[in-house]
């Protein structure tokens, strides 16, 4: 599907062209949302103004191809609403006019008009909607608009239904499921791993010894060393972490005791980030429960030439889970800002960031052997990265589910009045 | 059920409008584009948006308008709001500022509506920008063989073609206080509106002070990827236009550029200003000496340092580093790489050793202080060889050498370069500026005599360098990607690829067609109830929405705010008619009378005409003078006093005069000796109000007679 990408014969100056068309989108999505973009085939049902409004937003930046299946002809109407149908081209196939001067726009998109009536596609050809990788209707009454959303449904193809009367629009988006890898979330716990320390930060931490240090590097210890160190101490005599708000409490006095008085008199800063940290640093390393779902699902489905790259992921990320990783994520990688000293922050920093590596390249190989026991697959040229980005997140990732129109009309109406009977 | 309402929507359903098409067309193409491209979060099944607020706040209107179709292109929204409001739309007159993408799709929205279309009726484009390749994207209107055409006329043209009874009338104008001859009283006052589609807030402000002084309504939008804003302007209703800086917006202090960055854009930055100090600033400086533009009298009489400051550059520039081959450039940027990535970390090390304590005990590098060290040349490594290419190739075309796109050859080239050593300053000195020690020792009369008289340097050519973002083949971009990650290197701050960096240090903003679309369909609805003469605040709505995260956020505009004085209510909107020619005792007079406000202070602009500051004789004698006259005295006093005054000086920001298109010409009438006077004066006062009390008032709006 991806000619463009692997492509090699394609001249530099033609790239150069193109990256400097889409450079303004190219910040937003960068070259993975671009070539992913350039592999959609987008299909338009009904060349209705808000259709083609649409369609000329996923021209300009450069969808790979557009379908329009369209069977009415322009009338006068058209012309004063739809910005792509001329008055020389009344009585003319509508989708046919439009799709032409939606193609002016942009020479990269490839295009189709379809001038058979959709209930006839609809009744003989059910598959001709499989290959696209979305599906816009427009103006479609009430019973072909179910007997589609189930077709598409089935099909496991994303579809949009839109709508305006008047002053009054609406947008149905049917999908069946939506992964999210960088969902982004708003308040983020540190991924510190201070109850099951991975070993090259517990032979790091055990190197260290606070007592004996000076003033003024016990003063500049990143916090960290200061949760690992009297967390070793509180577990000597609890046998576990903290576990609830009046533990948590005590373990803070805890860190007190340690903490020594500067020549001025005032707390040691980086004891205090300590206290602070207590709340949000330990947390016990867990899988949050939306995460666990995700593996559990992963871990049941067999992959198949057809499963999506984020299912081979979150399966491989599974088996990480259950046995390289002893039951936790991968590490993330990236720590707070801290007072300390620099030298033992970067040592810290890049522990942290060399443990994550380790544990994505586990991920990256097992997806990859996975990959390769499906048979010859398309390479995914950013494949490393993907699978780094996909560890970086795995602790926040999200499947948002949907539901299928038909689903939503069950029960609701009588579905024979409206001539739907299948 | 609401019965109301659903009288409403059948005797509007039938219909269909442009602007709405655009709404719901543009959000639902960022849903297939999330679809697609697996970027964004999608909708969550369901987006409901109406705009019944558009329709005649009396529904009596809509019920009986004629609304019979007649076969033509505007019956399906005839069929919303009746053939009177057709007729009403096609008498309009707007003036859409700018052609860009805003642009583009506003002129497509109107052209749909019809505005302009009917008699009398016009759209007035202005754009003063040429369409570039990276307009393409989402400037709907422009096609590849555009590109280098002027956006305005092209745009105009586009839009005849979709709806060919629209008048349209293109310019090439900047707007500004140097084009009011162009867009005078005369233009203002005949307009219905004015439509924002603008890229900067300058000239936003500027619009919003023209709208605000004819009073007429102005539509402000604006994008930022995939997020977006409308706000409505309308006279004695809504507050004027405001802008809110984004902290992303401010710049980073100095120390944090120089010596303690933490943040790619911080090293980013620092790439950019090294860029524009070695091959544009450094360049010019030379390239003034050389061509005798700037001579070493004038240079010798600069103050504060900067003759020495100024002959250091040219010294490096035309003796040390003054390259004959492309080999000498690779030599250079050698030990530009050295100075920069080595030594000076050295040095500031040297300084501020690792682990130097502040007087309170606490380490001197901590926090968002890291801890620099110092790079180790190294041929092999990518990175580092991308510095010395791009910044050998960029020294090339400033001198005018041949470049040398080859970096096998570059690196053969560098591996025969030999720098010296590093050794420690003896005096301290924290800024990381491009100066070798050798050279601070050198005073002034040193320097004068190794830099050669221009006569003597027939040979050399030097071109300063303009920084170009979007040329990938000058490696302007290349040169700040490896420049910045190298330092982000030497401070441990995680590099960022070149996507990234050309964005930061180009301060692009990203943008697609979707959200342009949005805020156009928005703003062309608020264009419908300003033509409607909605009186009802809350039917007008300002936008903001995330097109990404599917955030929509609608609200009614702030009304302006209200303020008393004598007991008499007033807003922003309101002013003060005053008919000239008044002397300034009438003035106070007239005040005193019919306002009871007692006059304190009369200012033009940045021009005081009465104060109760002024000595009294000096304010006696002004008193049975005429307003102008005082003005036209107190504007020649101050430019006696401005030894560098430049023309358009009056005309800055706080300009007290509007143009007509008499007095417009500044220049023409700077030569005649003529005083810069409209025919209109904006005053502002300071009063007192009966109970003698300080009060704000309006400003007065002071017409000249003829």
């Amino acid at each position: 599907c991806c000619s463009n990408m692997e492509s090699s014969g394609t001249p530099s100056c033609e790239q150069s062209d193109k990256s400097k068309r889409y450079d303004r989108q190219l910040r937003l999505w960068g070259d993975h949302g671009q070539s992913s973009l350039e592999c959609g085939h987008v299909c338009l049902i009904n060349a209705s103004a808000a259709g083609t409004e649409l369609l000329k937003s996923l021209v300009l930046p450069g969808v790979g191809a557009v379908t329009i299946v369209d069977d009415a002809k322009v009338t006068p109407t058209d012309v004063g609403n739809n910005f792509f149908v001329d008055s020389d081209s009344i009585g003319r196939p509508r989708g046919e006019v439009a799709l032409r001067l939606l193609l002016e726009l942009n020479q990269d998109v490839h295009g189709t008009f379809v001038e058979q009536p959709l209930q006839e596609i609809l009744d003989n050809q059910p598959d001709f909607f499989t290959p696209f990788t979305c599906v816009v209707v427009t103006c479609l009454p009430e019973c072909t608009l179910l007997m589609l959303s189930k077709i598409l449904w089935e099909a496991h193809v994303p579809l949009v239904v839109v709508r305006s009367y008047g002053m009054i629009g609406y947008i149905r988006v049917q999908i069946e499921e939506h992964a999210v890898v960088e969902s982004h979330p708003e308040s983020e716990m540190p991924d510190l791993r201070l109850d099951r320390p991975f070993s090259a930060l517990q032979k790091y931490m055990d190197s260290l010894d606070l007592e004996s240090m000076d003033n003024k590097e016990h003063s500049h210890v990143p916090y960290v060393v200061i949760l690992y160190k009297y967390l070793q101490l509180w577990n000597q005599q609890h046998g576990a972490p903290p576990k609830n708000y009046k533990e948590r409490k005590a373990f803070i006095e805890l860190c007190k005791t340690g903490m020594r008085e500067k020549e001025n008199n005032e707390p040691e800063e980086n004891f205090e980030e300590a206290v602070k940290a207590v709340n949000t640093s330990l947390l016990p390393t867990s899988i949050p429960s939306g995460v666990q779902s995700i593996l559990n699902k992963a871990a049941s489905i067999t992959p198949s030439p057809t499963t999506k790259p984020f299912w081979i992921m979150a399966r491989a990320l599974h088996e990480f889970v259950t046995s390289e990783g002893r039951g936790a994520l991968p590490v993330r990688g990236t720590i707070p800002d801290m007072t300390a000293d620099s030298e033992k922050y970067i040592k810290i920093q890049n522990l942290y960031r060399e443990q994550a590596a380790q544990d994505a390249d586990w991920v990256l190989r097992r997806v990859q052997e996975l990959s390769q026991q499906l048979g010859p697959r398309k390479i995914v040229p950013s494949l490393d990265n993907d699978v780094r980005t996909f560890c970086k997140n795995s602790h926040a990732l999200r499947v948002v589910k949907g539901k299928s129109i038909t689903e939503e009309y069950k029960g609701s109406i009588n579905l024979g009045e409206i001539g739907y009977s299948k | 059920v609401n019965e109301d309402l659903l009288k409403t929507f059948a005797y509007t359903a039938r219909g269909e409008l442009a602007p709405i098409n655009a709404v719901i067309g543009s959000v639902a193409a960022q849903e297939v584009t999330k679809a697609c491209t697996g970027k964004f979060t999608p909708l969550f099944q369901w987006l409901y948006f109406d705009a019944v607020e558009c329709l005649p706040e009396d529904t009596e209107k809509l019920y009986q308008g004629d609304c019979t179709p007649r076969g033509d292109r505007y019956d399906a929204q005839v069929a919303v709001f009746g053939r009177d409001f057709q007729d009403k739309l096609g008498k309009l007159k707007y003036f859409i500022v700018g052609a860009g993408a805003i642009g583009c799709e506003l002129l497509k929205n109107f052209a749909m509506l019809g505005v302009g279309a009917g008699e009398g009726g016009n759209i007035t484009v202005t754009d003063m920008d040429i369409i570039e390749k990276s307009n393409l994207n989402r400037q709907f209107l422009f096609r590849p063989w555009d590109v280098k055409k002027p956006k305005s006329e092209t745009a105009a043209a586009a839009v005849a073609k979709m709806n060919a009874s629209v008048h349209i009338t293109a310019h090439q104008v900047r707007v500004g206080p140097e084009t009011e001859h162009v867009y005078d009283a005369t233009f203002y006052e005949g307009l219905d509106g004015v439509a924002n589609a603008l890229d900067n807030v300058e000239a936003r402000r500027y619009m919003d002070r023209c709208c605000w002084h004819y009073q007429k309504p102005l539509l402000e939008s604006g994008t930022l990827g995939t997020n977006g804003s409308v706000q409505v302007v309308v006279p004695h209703l809504t507050e004027r236009y405001t802008h809110y800086q984004a902290p992303s917006e401010k710049p980073i202090p100095m120390c944090t550029l120089r010596n303690f960055p933490s943040a790619i854009e911080h090293t980013l930055q620092w790439a950019r200003d090294m860029f524009e100090g070695e091959f544009s600033q450094a360049p010019e400086t030379a390239k003034q000496y050389l061509t005798g533009m700037r001579k070493m009298e004038e240079i010798l009489k600069l103050p504060n340092q900067q003759d020495v400051d100024t002959l250091v550059i040219l010294k490096s520039a035309l003796v040390d580093d003054c390259p004959r081959s492309y080999a000498d450039c690779v030599a250079w940027a050698r030990r530009h790489w050295q100075d920069q990535f080595q030594n000076q970390i050295l040095e500031l090390l040297h300084y501020f050793p690792p682990d130097l304590r502040m007087s309170n005990g606490a380490p001197f590098w901590s926090g968002t202080k890291r801890c620099p060290h110092h790079l180790v040349f190294d041929a092999e490594n990518e990175l580092h060889l991308d510095y010395i290419y791009a910044a050998a190739n960029l020294k090339a075309e400033v001198y005018g050498i041949r470049q040398v796109r080859d970096r096998l050859k570059t690196k053969d080239l560098v591996a025969g370069v030999s720098v010296a050593p590093y050794l420690p300053r003896p005096k301290l000195k924290t800024t990381t500026h491009a100066v070798s020690d050798q050279m601070e020792k050198l005073s002034l009369s040193n320097l004068l005599e190794v830099i050669p008289p221009p006569e003597s340097l027939t040979g050399v050519s030097i071109t300063p360098l303009t920084f170009e973002k979007d040329d990938d083949y000058n490696m302007h971009i290349d040169f700040i990607v490896a420049a910045s990650n190298l330092r982000a290197a030497n401070y441990n701050i995680e590099p960022a690829d070149r996507h990234k960096s050309k964005r930061i240090a180009g301060r692009i903003i990203p943008a697609i067609v979707t959200s342009t679309a949005l805020v156009s369909g928005l703003v062309s609805l608020e264009m419908l109830k300003v033509t409607q003469g909605h009186k009802d605040i809350a039917r007008y709505k300002n936008s903001e929405f995330n097109l990404g995260l599917c955030r929509f956020c609608v609200v009614e505009p702030e009304p302006a705010e209200e303020n008393t004085y004598n007991e008499v209510k007033w807003t922003l909107w309101d002013r003060f008619e005053v008919e000239g020619e008044l002397t300034l005792e009438e003035f106070l007079q007239h005040f005193k009378e019919n306002h009871g406000l007692e006059v304190t202070m009369v200012s033009a602009g940045r021009f005081t005409i009465h104060s109760t500051l002024i000595p009294k004789t000096e304010r006696n004698r002004r008193r049975t003078m005429k307003i102008t006259d005082i003005l036209k005295e107190v504007m020649q006093e101050a430019s006696k006093d401005e030894d560098h005054a430049t023309a358009d000086d009056p005309q800055r920001g706080e300009s007290p005069q509007w143009g007509t298109s008499q007095q417009s010409d500044v220049n023409q009438q700077r030569a005649q000796g003529g005083p810069l006077l409209g025919a209109v004066l904006m005053l502002d006062l300071c009063a007192d109000d009966r109970q003698g009390q300080d009060v704000d008032v309006p400003h007065v709006r002071y017409s000249v007679s003829r």
